[in-house]
């Protein structure tokens, strides 16, 4: 009887806590601007989205005195996975009332969120999803992202390869969706150029640190250069590591991702002469304004996350529809789709008609003494 | 009222899911670390079958239980060879192969990027479209599983099982083959799996890897242990828990700065507690 | 004319791994007997039931049943009318009596029949029959042991294999349970082959014993024949 008694004030407790909150949920105010950010916190993207939530916080103290009314950030944990990401997505829409979310972090690994919000027809920006994965992305009109579009970083490593009379790549990736999606263009255009041989592709899963295999295996094929893409930066590390040691002398191309302090820190001068394309942003000064903002407000040691900047753009870009006065679903995903506005990196932030960032420009950077430059 | 629905829906789906290993693990004793991989099956045939080939939803589900069924045989066969922790082990090691299929079979699967597009159940006009009326054909296959489930154990099937469990060497002496009884409650337990997979493709209407690997089969062995094993009753109330607790502390108000750190922490604290205080589970018959 | 030989065994050789355990037992036992096997730990008496009854594989030698060879394998066993209970009773505490008992009755195929055999098993036991909804886990040592040669005798067998009944048990409590085997054996006419330390007990009720050593029968005989003459003595102690 105790047992049942004991079992009965758990679950009523539990459920209570949810259907009486839920229930007596206060009407929708509409003085407040509610905006949700869903984003990955505990999984395996979370300095993803530690760095996601810094930068809207930054975005919105910019643009705070500029919207009409107050405006409300409600933060919800997507944890890495399609079953957080719909719950936080659905508790933000359906409990908070949020008129725009921005997130879901990686966007284009957790997907379920998408068809929700456009059922409900609320606009998402995603500040790390690669459209270019995304399947019937036409039939998602409310879904936008602020990710870097593929083909301006492709066609600047291309270049590059091309400059240095690279002939022979090999090319070497996780099986992240995007990590694939970028290298199978990056095969494709490399293919379509007619100048440069693929002559070895290696793929692993998430996470994996010991690539002497990987890295046996493509010396023998005898590349000029290589090519990696890793979501789990803190890999790339082992790799420039163990390519030395296995003597492989030979141009490592990578993604901005190299840009990675705690890389740098943790395998000082592994990383030297490493070759990527950055976006141009780097050369702006709002960047290293931003940057500044968040150390004032977040301690020296803040970190960014891979998707700082691009958190930024999407927060600027809903904030400037939200200035304008567009305030129901409808309302911002249309002001969305006209907006241009200067961000970081770029002067006209705008998304094209498929929701991506658009005319975004590459420039190519190295690491030189454990400093990032860039080449001219 | 639609998130409401939203978790009733997400507690009808591991509803199904932990009564499909608590007939494995609570009733037969077989520690298996592999529901996930038969979820993920009956989820990527329900994917594939409906994306691909416009079949109807609840045909997709007796394929899939037909696939996961054989694939299960199959694997249970060879499990059978270790005992104890050692099947634990090799179910585990199951695990991983049939996740790394879903990541590297990409012809089939679309690899890492999954498969968008899944369609909401249909059958003969009525559309299951609507959250709510989703929600009513999640709790009819719960219950058509927990009544499955009770048959079962109550069952001199059942009966034999529970002596396996406890004892497979002294029940081997009364002429049963323990082998059968075992690959028969292992492949009814994966099929069942399947159909909360195929229940998740549709609800989702997106399935990738990443929803069916190790860490998804533990949660489901944690929700058991939690609720009770070999108690039915108790393995459904484990799942209101686990899915309610983590989204009731949404609701509580830790500073947003550290909120998803707390609240994991906080959820680690509760489970620890109740282990703690109940190590049987909430209604179990016995600990692991 | 000699009485066909219900169970016989001959010659049979049994190793566990390199360790040879039977060195050609030969042995049989006759209708509504009970036969005693004897002698130290390790000399491969539970050996012998395990072996017959198809628990663990024979190296060589023959079993007869009604004097036709037959193939010594579990289901074989229990389809000829022999059953077996193990040592240390193993009864599934989880299981209630009932439960344990309807175990028992692999070889009854309907419930009707299961009903009519519990009732006829509860009669030999009828202290089990108050106790049918309790967890067999629940019940004392003698109970459960009353309870594993009930399960055992569910299929209503010829030949009954006992495994050191008597263990941890007190000893008012096997008398009980040696008298509870003589009554069945006198009761239902079933045979009963017996392994057993306790020598004063099972020499109450056998009708013959043999006394084994280091896998070999070195004697065999009436209990009383083979007390007196004092090879029980000096096996136990070890000076064969």
């Amino acid at each position: 009887m105790k047992k049942i008694i004991y079992i009965i004030i758990v679950i009523v407790v539990l459920i209570g806590l949810i259907f009486i909150i839920t229930k007596n949920k206060t009407p929708k105010d509409t003085s407040i601007i509610k905006i949700g950010v869903a984003v990955d916190l505990s999984g395996y993207a979370a300095n993803w989205g530690e760095g996601e939530v810094k930068a809207v916080q930054l975005a919105l103290d910019q643009y705070k005195d500029k919207i009409s009314q107050p405006v409300e950030l409600i933060i919800e944990n997507t944890k890495g996975n399609d079953v957080g990401t719909v719950s936080a997505v659905k508790k933000l829409i359906e409990i908070d009332h949020v008129q725009a979310i921005i997130g879901p972090t990686w966007g284009d690994s957790y997907q379920g969120g998408m068809p929700i919000a456009e059922q409900k027809g609320i606009a998402m920006i995603s500040p790390s999803a690669a459209i270019e994965t995304l399947k019937n992305k036409e039939k998602f009109t409310y879904f936008f992202s602020t990710w870097w579009p593929q083909t301006s970083e492709i066609n600047t490593l291309i270049d590059h390869m091309n400059l240095s009379d690279i002939k022979r790549l090999a090319i070497v990736n996780d099986q992240d969706p995007f990590d694939i999606e970028i290298t199978d263009s990056l095969k494709k255009n490399i293919e379509a150029n007619g100048k440069i041989s693929v002559v070895s592709r290696e793929m692993f899963p998430v996470g994996v640190k010991d690539f002497r295999t990987i890295i046996a295996k493509i010396k023998s094929n005898r590349p000029e250069a290589v090519f990696i893409q890793v979501t789990d930066t803190s890999t790339m590390g082992p790799f420039m590591k163990q390519l030395k040691e296995q003597n492989v002398n030979i141009k490592v191309y990578t993604t901005p991702d190299a840009e990675n302090t705690d890389n740098i820190t943790k395998f000082p001068n592994a990383f030297d002469g490493i070759l990527y394309a950055f976006p141009s942003y780097g050369q702006d000064s709002s960047y290293n304004a931003l940057v500044d903002r968040l150390k004032s407000k977040y301690g020296a040691g803040a970190s960014q996350g891979p998707s700082f900047v691009n958190a930024y753009n999407a927060a600027t870009m809903l904030f400037e529809v939200l200035k304008g006065g567009a305030r129901t679903g409808t309302e911002i995903r249309d002001a969305l789709n006209r907006v241009n506005v200067p961000g970081v990196g770029s002067k006209d932030l705008s998304f094209s008609p498929q929701g991506q960032l658009q005319d975004v420009t590459f420039i190519m950077k190295t690491i030189t003494n454990n400093q990032f430059v860039e080449i001219k | 009222m639609d998130y409401l629905i939203h978790i009733a829906i997400l507690i009808g789906i591991y509803s199904i899911l932990a009564l499909s290993l608590n007939l494995i693990v609570g009733y037969t004793g077989l520690l298996s670390i592999t529901q996930a991989a038969f979820y993920g099956i009956g989820a990527y045939a329900t994917a594939i079958l409906l994306t691909s080939f416009g079949m109807n939803f609840f045909l997709s589900i007796i394929v899939g239980m037909i696939i996961t069924g054989v694939v299960s045989l199959a694997i249970g066969y060879v499990l059978s060879k270790f005992d104890g922790d050692y099947f634990a082990l090799g179910s585990f090691g199951f695990n991983i192969i049939v996740y790394s299929i879903f990541l590297n079979w990409q012809s089939l699967t679309r690899g890492p990027l999954g498969i968008p597009g899944i369609s909401k159940p249909s059958l003969f006009g009525l559309d299951f479209g609507e959250n709510i009326i989703f929600l009513i054909l999640v709790i009819i296959f719960a219950l058509a599983v927990y009544f499955t489930s009770r048959f079962i154990t109550n069952s001199s099937f059942g009966r034999v099982l529970k002596a396996i469990r406890e004892d497979e060497k002294a029940i081997e002496v009364f002429g049963y083959n323990t082998l059968f009884f075992k690959l028969t409650i292992f492949a009814i337990g994966a099929m069942i799996a399947s159909i909360a997979g195929a229940l998740f493709a549709s609800y989702i209407t997106y399935v990738d890897p990443t929803s069916f690997a190790l860490s998804e089969s533990i949660f489901i062995l944690a929700i058991i242990i939690l609720g009770g094993l070999a108690n039915n009753k108790g393995v459904v109330l484990g799942v209101v828990c686990l899915v309610i607790l983590p989204e009731a502390l949404r609701f509580v108000g830790f500073p947003s700065d550290i909120a998803a750190q707390m609240r994991q922490v906080t959820y680690g604290l509760i489970l620890i507690l109740l282990m703690l205080y109940r190590p049987q589970g909430l209604l179990g018959e016995y600990k692991l | 004319m000699d009485k066909e030989k219900l169970l016989q065994l001959n010659n049979l050789h049994v190793s566990y791994g390199s360790l040879k355990v039977l060195h050609g037992i030969s042995l049989y036992i006759d209708e509504g007997e009970i036969v005693a096997l004897m002698g130290p730990n390790g000399a491969g008496k539970s050996t012998i039931l395990k072996a017959v009854f198809g628990l663990i594989p024979i190296e060589s030698g023959k079993v007869f049943w009604h004097e036709k060879e037959i193939l010594p394998e579990t289901r074989e066993m229990i389809g000829r009318g022999i059953s077996y209970v193990p040592q240390g009773r193993r009864v599934f505490s989880s299981l209630t009596v009932k439960e344990n008992l309807e175990i028992g009755a692999y070889t009854v195929e309907s419930r009707n029949e299961i009903k009519e055999r519990i009732a006829e098993v509860l009669d030999l036991f009828p202290i089990l029959k108050s106790k049918m909804k309790e967890l067999s886990g629940h019940l004392s040592g003698g109970q459960q042991q009353m309870l594993a040669i009930a399960r055992g005798m569910m299929t209503d067998p010829k030949v009954l294999l006992l495994d050191e009944p008597s263990i941890g048990l007190a000893p008012k409590i096997v008398k009980e349970v040696f008298e509870k085997i003589r009554h069945i054996n006198e009761a239902r006419k079933t045979s009963i082959v017996i392994v057993e330390h306790n020598l004063k007990s099972v020499n109450e009720i056998a009708h013959r014993t043999y006394v084994l050593d280091k896998g070999n029968i070195v004697a065999e005989g009436i209990p009383k024949n083979l007390m007196d003459s004092g090879i029980l003595e000096k096996v136990f102690l070890g000076n064969i």
